[in-house]
């Protein structure tokens, strides 16, 4: 019985030693995913090998719980210093920072807190109760629907970009060039200068965001006097408060943001960095005010941290109900499941099966984001103050720790040099207005965009219907996802033409 | 309770099916791979090199560094992290495993490649998995081979063929003749396998010119994940999947293994699984895989002996025993004779295999770029 077990999955989570772990594991998360670069996969591959003496709910409660902690805590160093803590956070630096310049930092840390546990806890409880439908979801996408995600999120470049639009698309195929060195996998191209190893597996692209935004970032600060706040910095319960308060304001880009993180989060191979980006983008399409974003709009941060937080729970889908890792950080934790004698597969929803763990597991997230609301609200604001720090200081340790953290990810010694290259660039990006949000689209979707093309044109025979065609190939998601993407290009012009006509 | 050994049996496969899996959820543009922490480490093996270089018989006296070429939480690692703690009490020093992921395990190779060759430093390279990848991709200024010191191995892994559920239902599939049957017949058409230019994709050339697969269409896919989820969500009738994923293919309900191209035994956990060499020769040089334990070459014999023995301790633990009862990892001692059987003469062989079935390497990778 559905609901006995869920009862019983209450008492489960319900003792001392579960909550410690639940709570050391946000906590933890929260840690590893602010210090930049870092991210859920290593902060969760660190604990996985100490989770061996614990029960298996205790272990895969402390593992979710530093996969959710991680989410938010990326928002952290992107609110404070500009630095993606985590590559999903990488659209909160957009509004996040221009608020810590204004001496905003706590009111975009109590933002980015409150968004996060919202969403957080509504999409855990839509994946309880409605998991069978995402399942069938995650089966309904194939390569074919991932190529037109990626290129949906593409076509987000002419949503977000601001001034030239020439100079935007000029940034995302710049971007896009990028992901073309390194091996193909799907293609067996390769694409490297003088055969060097170290650019196998292509430019790291957190090794990208950290130069564009970080160091790019300490360069213009090298030239400023005083902290990184230009005005007065405010650190008080009203900062906190206009925190929640803005967020409760907005609950159509939360439960938006959060869906859009929870859908995209379940497809295999899109990840949470896209639904970041993708939602983001969408909140800047719907707005009524547009131009103000990346000038501190509270609603960018909203539609970033419920993203990103949204993606934990679809990204759940595949990796307990097939096995099947979405991303590195599903790949550890399905690593978890199995050190602790649990099989992945569709007995995790069965009553008969692991269905008492599975929602153990999601109660836990449910109380992971009180934890994180909680903590990111009382503990995290305060951290606001790093912003009144005099430059001098703040430079050389966010430099440090962006070199430190993204050689630790993939200890490969050309992503110091491409935090240096990529740091230079963005400087010029910014100074010169080309769009470095659409350079960084570029750089997120080309891999998807190019592995998913070329499989896809595999299994259609070379031809091109079964993007648009829910006839040829049985695909009515590749269908509605060209319509959305053709919508998207065109619909501003369609619409005023329409008007124009209407008009006349 | 039929599920429940049936995880216990072969779960593991479980945990090193992300062998495949981690290694492939890499290069997920959203979530990078997560990596190492031992760029301290280099620290011990400077160390050792002063203490113990010309293999004094005190040997170790200090840490030690074991390189694992792929992300935390695959399945190399997470044999290496098992075995490594009941290494450490013959050793009488700890172990940091150091991961070192990138290029297909090529980037962990090479640094392993450079260290001193004094036993401080020493990791796990899977035969023949890295010898095919050094081949393919030419790499140069580093020899697969001759550049290391085998000296054990503790288990194995390899390819099978798994086939989607409603697709096998559909077409009575539930062995490689009748998957064969329903290609020739043109009742199913697409078969996936884990990228151009792979072993896999060799292992598909092999399967359709020597063992009659006609397939319609060979579609690649980024990695084991995609091709296990391709797969499962009937994108393509039947693909490659390691047995440990398979292991999570098979429960996942969509999908079963139902052909061993290994030459290891896979019936303790599918009894009925049929075997590729009831069709041709043996395919176990390009599809099974061992987890081989390799010193720099040059390391001392008595240094490599007392490491090998530190494995075969650890290997025959209880720990370690019962790790692979529970999770269903195959776990297997080999010493260093044996290790090295497994590792010299491999680029070789692979070389007149490829010769004789597709031409030659070249030829090859001429066709993976097609």
């Amino acid at each position: 019985m559905t609901v006995e077990t869920f009862l019983g999955a209450i008492d489960a989570l319900l003792t001392f030693d579960t909550m410690v772990w639940l709570l050391a594991g946000v906590i933890v998360g929260i840690i590893v995913g602010g210090l930049p670069g870092l991210g859920p996969p290593l902060g969760m591959a660190i604990i996985l090998p100490l989770t061996i003496p614990l029960a298996p709910a205790d272990a895969i409660i402390l593992l979710v719980g530093v996969y959710s902690g991680s989410m938010y805590g990326g928002s952290i160093a992107a609110i404070l210093i500009n630095t993606p803590g985590v590559s999903s956070s990488a659209a909160t630096m957009f509004d996040g920072y221009p608020m810590s310049k204004q001496g905003r930092a706590a009111t975009a840390l109590s933002v980015s807190a409150t968004a996060s546990a919202f969403a957080g806890l509504f999409t855990i409880t839509a994946l309880i109760l409605f998991s069978p439908v995402l399942i069938e979801l995650v089966l309904a996408v194939g390569t074919p629907e991932r190529f037109l995600v990626a290129l949906l999120g593409l076509s987000m470049i002419t949503v977000i970009t601001r001034g030239s639009f020439a100079k935007g698309l000029l940034a995302g195929a710049a971007g896009l060039l990028i992901t073309t060195v390194g091996s193909a996998q799907p293609i067996a191209l390769e694409r490297r200068y003088a055969d060097s190893l170290l650019l196998f597996d292509g430019i790291d692209f957190v090794a990208v965001l950290i130069g564009l935004f970080a160091i790019a970032e300490m360069m213009k600060l090298a030239g400023q006097e005083g902290g990184i706040a230009e005005g007065e910095v405010t650190i008080d319960r009203a900062g906190i408060k206009e925190g929640i308060i803005e967020t409760v304001k907005r609950p159509v880009t939360v439960f938006k943001s959060g869906m859009i993180g929870m859908v995209v989060g379940a497809i295999p191979g899109a990840g949470a960095t896209v639904s970041n980006f993708v939602a983001y983008s969408e909140a800047v399409r719907a707005s009524d005010d547009p131009d103000s974003f990346g000038s501190g709009n509270v609603e960018g941060v909203v539609a970033s941290e419920a993203s990103n937080n949204g993606t934990v729970a679809g990204s759940l889908v595949p990796a307990i109900s097939f096995g099947i890792p979405g991303s590195s950080s599903t790949a550890v934790l399905i690593g978890g499941l199995l050190m602790h004698g649990l099989q992945p597969g569709p007995s995790m929803f069965q009553v008969g099966g692991e269905l008492s763990l599975t929602y153990t597991m999601l109660l836990a997230l449910l109380v992971g984001n009180v934890v994180i609301l909680v903590f990111g609200l009382t503990a995290v604001t305060r951290l606001g103050y790093l912003t009144k720090i005099d430059t001098d200081y703040i430079i050389p340790m966010v430099i440090v720790l962006s070199f430190l953290g993204t050689y630790a990810l993939r200890v490969n010694p050309m992503d110091i040099i491409t935090i240096i290259v990529f740091g230079i660039i963005g400087f010029y990006m910014v100074r010169y207005n080309y769009s470095v949000i659409a350079f960084v689209l570029g750089v997120v979707l080309g891999d998807i965009a190019e592995d998913n093309l070329y499989t896809a044109l595999q299994l259609s025979g070379g031809t091109y219907d079964i993007f648009y065609n829910p006839f040829a190939h049985g695909r009515p998601l590749s269908f509605l996802l060209s319509v959305a993407i053709f919508l998207l290009l065109f619909g501003p012009f369609i619409k005023a033409r329409v008007e124009r006509f209407r008009g006349e | 309770m039929q599920r429940r050994n049936f995880i216990r049996t072969t779960g593991a496969v479980g945990t090193a099916g992300i062998v495949g899996l981690a290694g492939c959820a890499d290069d997920e543009p959203g979530d990078e791979g997560p990596a190492d922490d031992g760029a301290a480490d280099d620290g011990a093996t400077d160390d050792g090199a002063t203490d113990d270089g010309n293999g004094g018989d005190d040997f170790p006296t200090d840490d030690l560094t074991w390189m694992v070429p792929w992300s935390e939480g695959g399945g190399t690692d997470t044999y290496a992290r098992q075995v490594a703690v009941p290494m450490e009490e013959p050793l009488g020093q700890s172990i940091t495993i150091d991961n070192r992921p990138g290029a297909g395990s090529l980037a962990g190779s090479e640094w392993l490649s450079t260290r001193d060759p004094d036993g401080y430093t020493f990791g796990t390279i899977n035969s023949a998995g890295a010898h095919f990848t050094w081949r393919a991709n030419e790499v140069e200024g580093w020899h697969i081979e001759e550049d290391f010191d085998p000296f054990a191995y503790s288990g194995v892994f390899g390819y099978t063929l798994i086939v989607n559920n409603d697709v096998a239902d559909e077409y009575g599939i539930d062995d490689y003749g009748s998957l064969r049957d329903a290609y020739q017949d043109g009742d199913i058409e697409n078969f996936g396998y884990q990228g151009a230019g792979s072993d896999s994709h060799l292992t598909t050339l092999l399967l359709r010119d020597n063992y009659g697969l006609e397939y319609g269409n060979e579609v690649p896919y980024d990695g084991g994940g995609p091709t296990m989820e391709a797969v499962i969500s009937g994108e393509v009738a039947a693909g490659f999947a390691t047995n440990t994923s398979a292991v999570n293919a098979e429960e996942s309900g969509e999908a079963s293994a139902i052909v061993n191209l290994m030459d290891i035994d896979l019936t303790g956990t599918w009894p009925e699984i049929d075997r590729i060499d009831n069709y041709g020769d043996s395919l176990g040089w390009i599809t099974e895989f061992t987890l081989t334990q390799l010193a720099p070459a040059g390391t001392p014999d008595h240094i490599k002996e007392t490491l090998s023995d530190a494995v075969e301790h650890a290997v025959e633990s209880d720990s370690v025993q019962q790790w692979s009862e529970d999770t269903g990892n195959i776990v297997q001692y080999g010493d260093v004779q044996e290790s090295e059987d497994l590792w010299y003469g491999i680029v070789e062989q692979m070389e007149a295999e490829v010769d004789a079935a597709i031409g030659g390497f070249d030829e090859f990778l001429a066709l993976a770029q097609e």
